[in-house]
């Protein structure tokens, strides 16, 4: 008789949080404007998509030039 | 053992259990045995109220479970779970009462941990038949309960959230829809485009019309002999106003009105001259003046001594009669006699009246005569009758004292009373003849009136003779008249001759002033329009007409330049307008694309941010792919697989997670089965026994708990093995060690074969030191004295340790 293998157990437990998958995607062309989003994601869809809503209205709210784009 | 989480459960009166019972469960392995009704599922389902606060599975069948719950003919029923203190929610036990509508008491577990047991933990035996059921089942939009588990266990709940907030990045009108101030910035370019676009037209409409309109005020300056300077906008305006001022004073239409209108009225007075009679007869009437004088001095040296003796002697009568002396001497005269007529008329009445006076004046006498006689008379026998008749008495005269009856057939008194009566009409007539009396002496009165008034138009006799000298000295004068009067005539007529010679006179010599005067002003006109004198001398109408051709065609010149000037001032002001209107024009475009760009410059920056959401979207959803793959090919499914396999080694046909290809949000889960060569096949009810259908469901929870964080670290089965064979029963005799002592979960298991309880209350036999195993036994066995509980431990093999 044997165990449910531990090691699949393991690792669903362990796998690597989706949210850095994403930000793993993304690679070297993630940036803060990125990142804001990824971390919004945390506290759910609502504040991602008002967190999108002020990224747009900033955009054409403010003057281009203040923007930083990093 | 002290590090189990479930430690002890006291039931009271619960369902089918009557009275108190404290039953342990503090062992790594709880085998729970009695036959059909003897308790069993009732323990399992007190200890999941004592832990939750609630039963799901009889939850799901009635919402008012909890007045089921008393034992019957109880009002209430008690439970009280004691719990590892890592788990416990309060320091002491808590003994929870249920009864009717109410549980009172609170749950030995936090809210996590509840739901984690009853979910995660807890396989009761209704579920356990239709668990895969209930995985799947899915109300209206939620997700199932499999597919729940399955997000939270993936961490899918965040990625969602960041694929679900970021939707809208995907399509640029949804983008829009989020942001109200992106569509507006949007509009914003789209309007200053379009206000480009028209501002443009306007331009080009604008720049051809000033082009227009410049070209037609060359033309119109050219027709005045000027030209268009080759400026713009004020500066033009300023040189051609200039340039038509100078051009309008030059051709002074009102001073040209002035001179014509000048020349008009001499030319109205010049006709009128022409009308009249001729310079040329001055000398006549000169004549004509001289000849009447004549007349006039030659009648006065003949006649004027004799009528005006004539007049003298009119005059002195009284008469004053400029006009016509002659009929107001013979008015004069006719007065005369009609005065002397009527003298001779008031003396011939006089002599009538007279005469009628004395006539009624004789009668009067007469008649006052006969009234007075009349009236003594009658007055008297009346009196003297009436008298007479008082004394009277039958027919006996008193006077004569005779019998009147004898020579009358009447009595005396009737007698007497007619004769008064006969004498009282008598009366009557003296009356009548009293009024003839009075009427007279009236008309007497009257006729002596009338010759009263009648001798006052008598004149005296003075007068009588001053009317006969004067009528006789009128009449002389007629008579003289009769003489003079052909002379006085001519007279009249030589001095009438002489006034007409006069005047005549006076209106040649005003015409020749007039004349004069309308020649100077024709000069001073002469010299006003410039001409120069004519070599020889004209009349005045000849001169007149010349000079007003000259006036007219000054004035049409100068009509014709003021059209001009305005025909130039309104192309002017037009240009002027469409040069303006061509810089704003100017202005307004390079405002609308300084707008344009700086809206566009925004939405392309939205546009970039949008790009930027949607690479998070997209790796979102890849990595939602990549983990779900993953997950359930590497993971879920082979944990299952190996749950499932040991239980049924012999079943072909492997259930497993049907792998979501889906990118949807909500995640979509099937079930269904491998076949042992790979091959997929259909959902594990349509594929697996009933027995290896109860065995998926098992493995699955089994495998579910296994998968995730072990917040309460207990696996309770009820009654799990039914209809698995003997190979089953003890493969899963063989996973239940291995859950206890390989993965630290406390196993409680309740049976209600007798058989399979002895079989797995030796098979879970402690097999080394430390190890422990509870059998608790009701029904008959329970009512024991040790109340059905075992507590077995190791102790060594005497063979061995030999």
């Amino acid at each position: 008789m044997t165990a449910p293998d531990a090691e699949s157990v393991l690792k669903l437990r362990d796998a690597q949080h989706p949210l850095d998958e994403v930000a793993e995607l993304l690679g070297s062309s993630m940036s803060n404007e990125h990142r804001a989003f990824i971390d919004a994601a945390r506290v759910g869809p609502d504040e991602v998509r008002e967190s999108l809503r002020s990224f747009i209205n900033r955009a054409v709210g403010d003057a281009p030039s203040a923007e930083v784009h990093s | 053992m002290t590090d189990v989480p479930v430690r002890s459960l006291f039931i009271g009166d619960f369902r089918t259990l009557s009275g108190n019972r404290s039953l342990p469960f503090d062992a790594p392995i709880v085998l729970l045995h009695g036959p059909n009704g003897s308790g069993k599922t009732s323990v399992l389902s007190a200890l999941e109220l004592a832990l939750t606060g609630e039963i799901r599975s009889m939850r799901r069948q009635d919402q008012r479970y909890t007045a089921h719950l008393p034992f019957h003919g109880r009002d209430f029923a008690t439970v009280r779970v004691e719990v590892s203190a890592q788990l416990a929610a309060r320091e002491q036990p808590v003994t929870m009462t249920v009864g009717g509508s109410r549980i009172d008491g609170a749950a030995a577990l936090g809210l996590e941990l509840a739901q984690f047991y009853a979910e995660r933990c807890y396989l009761d035996q209704v579920s356990l038949g239709q668990l895969l059921e209930l995985y799947q089942y899915r109300e209206g939009k939620e997700e199932s309960a499999l597919a729940r588990f399955v997000n939270e266990l993936l961490g899918l709940e965040q990625l969602d959230a960041l694929r679900s907030g970021l939707s809208d990045a995907t399509d640029f009108r949804r983008l829009k829809k989020l942001s109200e101030p992106l569509a507006d910035a949007e509009a914003e370019a789209h309007r200053a485009e379009a206000d480009l676009v028209r501002l443009t037209k306007e331009l080009e409409t604008a720049r051809h019309a000033l082009a227009g309109s410049r070209e037609e005020l060359a033309e119109t300056l050219g027709s005045l002999g000027l030209e268009v300077p080759e400026v713009d906008g004020t500066d033009l305006g300023a040189q051609v106003t200039d340039l038509l001022r100078t051009l309008r004073q030059s051709g002074d239409r009102a001073a040209a009105e002035d001179l014509n209108r000048s020349v008009a009225v001499l030319g109205g007075r010049i006709q009128a001259l022409s009308n009249r009679p001729s310079v040329r007869r001055l000398e006549d009437a000169k004549a004509a003046l001289t000849i009447a004088s004549s007349g006039v001095e030659a009648w006065r040296d003949e006649y004027e001594p004799d009528v005006k003796s004539w007049r003298e002697a009119l005059f002195a009568l009284g008469v004053r009669a400029p006009a016509d002396e002659g009929a107001a001497l013979d008015d004069e005269l006719r007065k005369i006699d009609q005065s002397l007529a009527r003298q001779d008329e008031v003396i011939a009445r006089e002599g009538q009246l007279r005469a009628q006076l004395a006539v009624r004046e004789a009668a009067l006498l007469e008649m006052q005569s006969d009234l007075a006689t009349a009236q003594e008379r009658v007055g008297s026998l009346a009196e003297g009758l009436a008298a007479l008749r008082d004394h009277s008495s039958g027919d006996i005269c008193p006077v004569c004292d005779r019998d009147f009856r004898e020579v009358a057939s009447i009595h005396l008194r009737s007698h007497i009373d007619r004769k008064i009566a006969e004498l009282t009409n008598q009366g009557a007539r003296l009356r009548e003849l009293r009024e003839k009396r009075d009427a007279l002496s009236k008309e007497i009165e009257h006729d002596r009136r009338v010759l009263e008034q009648n001798r006052d138009q008598l004149l005296s006799k003075a007068e009588r003779e001053a009317a006969d000298s004067r009528r006789a000295r009128l009449k002389n004068l007629s008579e003289r008249l009769g003489v003079l009067r052909t002379a006085i005539s001519a007279g009249e007529e030589l001095r009438i001759e002489l006034r007409d010679a006069e005047a005549k006179l006076a209106e040649v010599e005003a015409i020749t002033r007039d004349a004069t005067v309308a020649r100077s002003e024709l000069e001073a006109l002469r010299q006003a329009l410039g001409e120069v004198p004519p070599e020889q001398e004209q009349d005045l109408i000849a001169t007149w007409r010349r000079l007003s051709d000259i006036a007219q065609e000054r004035l049409d010149q100068a009509e014709v330049v003021e059209r001009a000037y305005v025909r130039a001032s309104d192309h002017l002001k037009r240009t002027i307008e469409l040069g303006l209107r061509v810089t704003t024009l100017r202005d307004s475009i390079a405002e609308a694309a300084e707008r344009k760009t700086a809206w566009e410059h925004r939405v392309q920056e939205a546009r970039r941010r949008q790009a930027v959401a949607r690479a998070v979207h997209d790796a979102s959803s890849k990595a939602r792919s990549a983990i779900v793959q993953r997950v359930f090919t590497e993971s879920l499914n082979e944990v299952w697989r190996s749950v499932f396999t040991r239980l049924a080694p012999r079943e072909p046909f492997i259930p497993a997670f049907g792998i979501p290809t889906s990118s949807k949000t909500a995640l979509e889960l099937t079930l269904e089965t491998v076949h042992a060569s790979g091959e997929s096949a259909g959902p594990p009810q349509m594929m697996l026994s009933a027995g290896n259908l109860n065995t998926a469901a098992l493995s699955l929870f089994i495998a579910l708990h296994l998968a995730v964080e072990p917040l309460v670290p207990c696996l309770v089965f009820d009654d799990p093995v039914q209809s698995m064979d003997e190979v089953h029963v003890a493969q899963f005799a063989g996973l239940i060690r291995v859950l206890a002592k390989r993965h630290g979960r406390q196993v409680i298991v309740a049976v209600h074969e007798r058989e399979l309880f002895q079989y797995l209350a030796l098979e879970l036999s402690p097999a080394f030191e430390g190890d422990e195993l509870i059998t608790i036994e009701l029904g008959a066995r329970g009512e024991e004295g040790d109340r059905g509980v075992r507590r077995v431990t190791w102790s060594p093999d005497p063979a061995i340790a030999v």
